[in-house]
């Protein structure tokens, strides 16, 4: 047998192989696959003092230290915004979520009427809602895109960063059963 | 109704391509060539079913029919008609249909016209074309199926990507389908030949055109792919090495080699098992294509909604038709007899190199593309290859290729190299040096690749002009100069010209483009190079299904005088919440003017971007060329002569 | 002209110096270089121009992650704008080079830099072109050194090519062919076509729908077009209400009721401004009034985005001083609480508010949610909360002598006492809009009992008989239980058209269980009707029945005895 004809498939059959075991590692675990991994998972959550959001009568526009006002919980971290289609599409998600676990909202680069507007037709499931409008603490969480959501442990650790609109799969595969593991 | 009929068109035309697909071999089996007939007319019906099943489908789009599970999904009754129908193929499940209707209209085509072709081989031909149709209108059917229904219908749709509705995005995916999907037929050429023992030069002969048809539309897809993202994307840019570019960038390199070797076939009988292996390769790489844009392994700006079933059907289609034609070329390959020779100093030579970088430059972008996937499953890290990558590697590969490209015509067939030849080297390298001192005397500046890539360009263009020059004078010689113009080369002429008009173009704008950028309240000024523009207003304007913000710039040049106005946009569609930027451009022939209106208000003004870009559309300008020299060729085969065609039974 | 053989020597040497040119222009032409497109604006740029030059470079080396390859200098997408502030920002705070890399590489990981470094991982990335380009030399070469090994013994080979005859097909699928002339035997040509069609049909079975119907946009487009009528006439309505309402208040700003009646319409049409201070002027116009007090408290939070202001929370106090249950005071103070984050007062506010209404009203969900959110805050369990019952039948009520004859619509509290600010003219329009509110909320929950007996009672009080009429047929089909069926018989009877209604009656009453249809208030229903329908005999009987039974000194039999008394007249 000639090598020159034996080559192609030859090659042919490392790629497949290589492309088969490509295929299944992602059919397994393809959560990843579309979001960068963020290397924050793991270490403390970074600081979160915003300007709350609904303080229109309030005497001052002074920034809250959110995290603070959670204390030693467990809650969740929600970026989002009114322009944000996705965003809409989860809430019904964090309004479940938002019955174990309290959810900070971190209105992304928003205006307070837009919000208004939003929460009304959508639903509000955000114990207190922050406003980011330079982006600077979405940068500083590591944020590229929203909505994003983060769970962080009662001792102020980031233990899940979720980029990406939360759908039914990640509620409930992804975020459950961490929220269950950590009520026990 | 209609859809049901459009659905059930669908399914007929998959036992038609069933049926398509035995037919040859139970024709062989029981010896019956009247049976073979039979396959090429299954392979007429199939194309009229699919055909109706399509035009059901687009039907749908066009009423609006809102029981139609994509047309909710993908449409809304306030689009205009023409991105109703441009939506059909907008979107996976509809765009896999145009797909299978490529496919068989290129079988129906086959089997409509080269009626002197070996009854048995275009029987196995479109046998294996029946393969591929039966296996694309499954995936369709059972996981894609664009005639699913709602039982409760939608109000309304969901509405079209206002990025997607754009004429040149409509017209993208049927160009680039006709490209990938005539490699199709190949590919089923190469596995007929395989099975039939018949690769020679009228397998060539038959093959070529095909190959040539295919690449036209390849080369015009992409051209419009890109032309597409430079006015719409809103940064100036052509092309990005995007995962979903280069999977159209690689089909078309093979392809291009392909269309030269399958020239070296028909004239000389060599090449034919790397043919084979070509033709197999291309329409793989088109499947790849498929596979990393439909199954989401790769994200990008063309990703359909990803599922990893579909992209485990697709990676089997893959599979499938890659392996068994390989292993059928390991077991029919040393079969094909060779019978030629090859001089190291000739044009079969030179076509050999030309094909070797070639796919060098399509195994580069194979390993650029998908490095990042491999590297993220086998250790977890995600890491980018981008632009520099590609420069730094294809880049050089491609001079190489010009410069070949340069050669390449002096060199004769069988042996030598063109009498009289040694004049001819000195003009050309004399006027490249010429050019290339011009170029450094006008901008000192200039890096010295730049200054390499305006030699090649130079080089390739001087020495094509020659070879016209010399072939031209060689006929006037002779007599009967009329009648044998048509047996010079114009298509290979018109089509590698059109390769220095394109270098042309990239070169221009990449080297000597200026950009500026300024927040502008109105009647600020910016100045671009010698010019300058003025913000003269910003006001609103409804368009059929959006609400646009639009800013009037007037550019002047140097002397004040006014060259142009720019309007360029910001454009809001309410139904699918999104904003999309116009660019506004105003196209010479010598430089284009590009401007993009950023974000702002008129209290603390508008971010405007203004770019000077020469000789950017030069670019699509060659591209067009390229294609059109290609679409010559077949022309002018078609218009000679029949008994001056070189007679093949010898 | 130069002899042909000789060409070849010198031609070789020629294209020897091509091609060490060509060598050349490989390593001067790559890579291609495009010029430094920059996307800052003047404003972005920092006045120290060496970090400014540090800035650019640094930016240069960064991904934007939301766009295709470019770098965040390239981009103008917001994440790249950002990032390169940020950049800035870091710079001015003295970070170094290496600092701002890993700091960014920290938020966002290797993914952030643009070009992979040379590292271990990216070996491979980086010969790969150079091995191709190797392999393919030694590939060729291979290739020219086997042709020249050809040419020596090939130039005798035959030439002949394949002709356009194939001799033998080899396939291993194939036998030797022989002529092939053989006809396509009958029976295929019968058996083919049909097989086609039923494998096609079999698999159209499995996947199409044949039995929906096409829907063309046509139909839809008209009902979707007289919906959006039909909103767009109820808007014009309540704008023109509003307008009306103003006209009337420019006319009499002190009217209390005219001021009343335009924060009404005000908040229909959401004009949030009118209606809080309509509802102000109300308010000392009424000198005081506990309710409007609660409205005005309502209106101030929701013009303040949701939250309650402390001038809404002195009202609200001031409202429950009057009124312990006024449900939307209470209502507010649970919000107050929870905003003030004392979930267990907000907890308990919200408890008290769903005792007094109904577990269907609109409000109700509302309270439910509102209250798991303050307990999961807490951390407390989500405690179980108390509505309202089903109203009970009057008759059962001691001394509900004025059953039968009060005619009062059933209004929720609160609307009826402001309902009775109100002059006639204005109190039908207050109908008329509740009306409408009421029926568009029925069609969308037809089986919501309560609702169409409110809408019977509304129509009644406008003398719309027919509509009442149709609003009880409708409640008939949504009765879930014998309470409610009683006391759509007691609406029906109450509206005094009984002679429309016989068949709705007949049809009730039938369908009652026979021990409620034997107890005493059932049989004073039944002889109500038969009065009504004129048979007064047996009216008679059904209540002289019931005075048999019941204590002959009562209230009720004393009633009962007057109206046979007049029967029999």
């Amino acid at each position: 047998m000639n090598v020159r004809y034996i080559l192609p498939i030859g090659i042919f059959c490392v790629i497949a192989l290589i492309s088969g075991v490509a295929m299944i590692s992602i059919l397994n675990g393809d959560q990843s696959r579309t979001q960068l991994p963020s290397p924050l998972v793991g270490k403390k959550a970074p600081e979160l003092v915003l300007t709350s959001y609904g303080r229109s009568q309030a005497s001052s526009d002074a920034a809250l230290d959110f995290k603070q006002m959670i204390g030693d919980k467990p809650f969740i971290v929600n970026y989002f915004a009114s322009w944000c289609a996705p965003c809409q599409k989860e809430i019904p998600f964090l309004e479940k979520l938002s019955q174990k676990v309290p959810i900070i909202g971190v209105a992304y680069k928003d205006k307070p009427d837009e919000l208004a507007i939003f929460l009304e037709r959508f639903g509000n499931p955000f114990l207190h809602i922050g406003l980011d409008n330079d982006g600077k603490t979405a940068i500083n969480w590591g944020v590229y895109g929203i909505p994003e959501t983060f769970l962080i442990s009662d001792e102020g650790i980031i233990i899940i960063r979720h980029a990406g609109e939360m759908t039914h799969d990640v509620y409930r595969s992804i975020f459950l059963p961490k929220i269950e593991e950590m009520m026990q | 109704m209609i859809t049901e009929i459009g659905h059930f068109s669908l399914i007929f035309a998959f036992v038609l391509s069933l049926c398509q697909s035995l037919a040859p071999i139970y024709a062989a089996r029981k010896s019956i060539d009247a049976i073979h007939n039979v396959t090429i007319r299954l392979a007429i019906l199939n194309a009229i079913f699919v055909l109706i099943s399509f035009s059901c489908l687009v039907w749908a789009f066009i009423v609006s029919d809102f029981s139609v599970a994509l047309v909710a999904e993908h449409s809304h009754s306030s689009k205009p008609l023409i991105y109703k129908i441009s939506g059909s193929w907008g979107n996976h499940e509809g765009s896999l249909l145009m797909w299978i209707v490529i496919l068989s209209v290129f079988g129906a085509g086959l089997a409509l016209t080269q009626k002197t072709m070996g009854l048995l081989q275009k029987s196995a031909t479109l046998g294996m074309q029946g393969v591929i149709s039966a296996a694309f209108i499954a995936f369709s059917l059972f996981t894609s199926n664009p005639f699913e229904r709602l039982s409760v219908p939608a109000l309304n749709g969901n509405g079209l990507n206002p990025v997607l509705q754009d004429i040149g995005l409509a017209l993208h995916p049927p160009t680039l389908y006709v490209g990938y999907v005539g490699l199709s037929l190949a590919f089923s050429f190469a596995v007929a030949g395989l099975i039939t023992n018949s690769v020679d030069r009228n397998w060539a002969r038959y093959m070529r055109v095909w190959v040539q048809i295919a690449w036209c539309a390849l080369t015009l897809g992409i051209g419009l792919g890109s032309w597409w993202a430079y006015y719409e994307l809103g940064w100036g840019g052509w092309w990005f090495w995007d995962p979903v570019e280069n999977a159209s960038l690689m089909p078309w390199l093979v392809a291009t080699a392909l269309l030269h070797s399958v020239i070296v076939v028909e004239q000389r009988d060599l090449l034919k098992s790397w043919t084979v292996l070509l033709a197999i390769t291309g329409f793989s790489l088109s499947l790849l294509g498929t596979f990393i844009v439909r199954s989401g392994l790769l994200t990008s700006v063309h990703s359909f909604a990803s599922d990893p079933t579909r992209g485990l059907f697709i990676l089997s289609i893959l599979i499938f038709s890659i392996g068994p034609p390989l292993l059928l070329f390991a077991i029919q390959g040393p079969k094909i007899k060779t019978n030629g020779y090859l001089h190291l100093l000739s044009r079969e030579t030179g076509l050999v190199i030309n094909n070797f970088l070639l796919i060098c430059a399509s195994i580069i972008v194979l390993i650029g593309t998908f490095y990042p996937i491999a590297l993220e499953i086998a250790t977890g890290m995600k890491i980018t290859v981008g632009p520099p990558y590609f420069e730094a590697t294809f880049n050089p590969i491609m001079a190489l290729l010009v410069i070949m490209m340069g050669i390449g015509p002096f060199l004769v067939w069988k042996r030598g190299i063109l009498p009289k030849s040694n004049q001819i080297w000195i003009v050309a390298i004399a006027g490249t040096t010429v050019i290339s001192a011009i170029s450094f005397w006008a901008s000192p500046e200039l890096s010295i690749s730049a200054l390499a890539g305006i030699a090649t360009a130079g080089w390739l263009g001087i020495t094509i002009l020659c070879d016209i020059f010399v072939k031209i004078q060689k006929l006037n010689r002779n007599s009967d100069f009329w009648p044998h113009i048509l047996h010079l080369q114009w298509g290979m002429w018109i089509a590698h010209f059109g390769i220095v008009i394109f270098l042309v173009g990239a070169l221009g704008d990449g080297i000597y483009k200026t950009e500026s950028v300024a927040r502008m309240h109105i009647g600020d000024k910016i100045s671009l190079g010698s010019d300058s523009a003025v913000l003269q207003d910003i006001s609103t304007r409804n368009g059929r299904n959006y609400e646009a913000l639009v800013a009037t710039l007037k550019l002047s040049d140097s002397d004040n005088k006014q060259i142009g106005m720019l309007y360029p946009e910001k454009r809001i569609y309410p139904v699918e919440r999104q904003t999309t930027t116009e660019a506004a451009i105003r196209q010479t022939v010598t430089a284009d003017y590009y401007a993009v209106l950023g974000e702002g208000n008129r209290a603390d003004g508008y971010t405007v971007r203004l770019y000077h870009k020469p000789f950017v559309s030069w670019i699509w300008i060659g591209v067009i060329m390229m294609a059109s020299g290609v679409a010559t060729s077949i022309i002018i085969q078609r218009l000679k002569p029949k008994h001056t065609q070189t007679a093949l039974t010898s | 002209m130069r002899g042909v053989i000789g060409v070849n020597k010198s031609a070789i040497s020629q294209l020897i110096a091509v091609l060490m040119g060509v060598v050349i222009a490989i390593t001067l032409f790559s890579p291609l270089i495009l010029k430094n497109a920059f996307a800052i604006t003047a404003e972005e740029m920092l006045e120290d121009p060496v970090l400014e030059k540090r800035a650019r470079t640094i930016s240069a080396g960064l991904r934007c992650l939301v766009c295709q390859n470019q770098s965040i200098d390239d981009s103008d997408a917001e994440l790249a704008i950002d990032l390169r502030k940020q950049v800035r920002d870091y710079l001015k705070q003295d970070m170094s080079d290496e600092a701002i890399f890993l700091a960014l590489r920290e938020k966002y990981g290797e993914f952030v830099l643009l070009s992979p470094p040379i590292q271990p991982a990216t070996y491979l990335l980086w010969i790969a072109p150079l091995a191709i380009l190797g392999i393919g030399i030694l590939l060729m070469a291979n290739l020219f050194f086997a042709a020249k090994k050809n040419n020596r013994g090939s130039l005798s080979q035959n030439n002949k090519s394949s002709g356009l005859q194939v001799v033998l097909p080899s396939s291993k699928k194939k036998k030797k062919s022989e002529t092939g002339e053989a006809q396509i035997p009958a029976i295929i040509k019968i058996t083919f076509p049909v097989f086609v069609l039923i494998l096609s049909v079999a698999i159209y079975l499995g996947l199409g729908r044949p039995d929906l119907n096409d829907q063309p946009l046509a139909e839809r487009s008209e009902m979707r077009a007289t919906a959006e009528k039909e909103l767009e006439d109820r808007q014009n309505a309540a704008l023109k209400a509003f307008n009306q309402a103003k006209a009337r208040v420019e006319k009499n700003p002190e009217s209390l009721s005219a001021q009343f009646m335009l924060a009404a319409t005000a908040s229909q049409i959401g004009s949030i401004e009118d209606e809080v201070n309509a509802l102000e002027k109300s308010l000392s116009l009424s000198g005081g009034d506990a309710r409007i007090k609660s409205q005005l408290a309502e209106a101030l939070t929701r013009q303040a985005d949701g939250q309650v202001t402390k001038a809404a929370s002195s009202l609200i106090s001031q409202a429950l001083q009057t009124n312990p249950e006024d449900i939307r005071a209470l209502y507010l103070r649970g919000l107050e609480s929870f905003q003030k984050g004392e979930m267990g007062d907000a907890i308990l506010a919200w408890q008290s508010t769903a005792t007094l209404i109904l577990p269907d009203s609109p409000l109700a969900d509302t309270l439910r949610s509102d209250i798991a959110k303050a307990a999961t805050s807490n951390g407390v369990d989500i405690p179980k909360i108390k509505f309202a019952s089903l109203p009970k039948s009057n008759i059962s009520d001691s001394g509900g002598n004025n059953a039968l004859i009060d005619v009062n619509p059933t209004l929720f509290e609160e609307q009826r006492s402001q309902f009775s600010n109100l002059s006639e003219i204005e109190q039908a329009q207050f109908i008329q809009q509740m009306v409408q509110r009421l029926s568009d909320r029925l069609e969308q929950q037809p089986e919501n009992f309560y609702g169409w007996l409110q809408l019977a009672n509304a129509h009644l009080s406008m003398q719309d008989v027919a509509s009442a009429s149709n609003a009880l047929n409708s409640a008939a089909n949504a009765v879930t239980s014998d309470e409610q069926r009683i006391a759509l018989i007691e609406a029906a009877l109450l509206s005094h058209t009984s002679l429309s209604l016989t068949q709705l009656v007949e049809n009730q009453l039938a369908l009652l269980p026979d021990s409620l249809r034997q107890s005493n208030s059932i049989k004073f229903l039944e002889g109500e009707y038969w009065r009504q329908i004129g048979d007064n005999n047996t009216a008679i009987k059904l209540w002289s029945d019931i005075l048999n039974e019941i204590p002959a000194e009562g209230q009720q039999a004393q009633t009962l005895q007057q109206l046979i008394a007049e029967l029999s007249k």
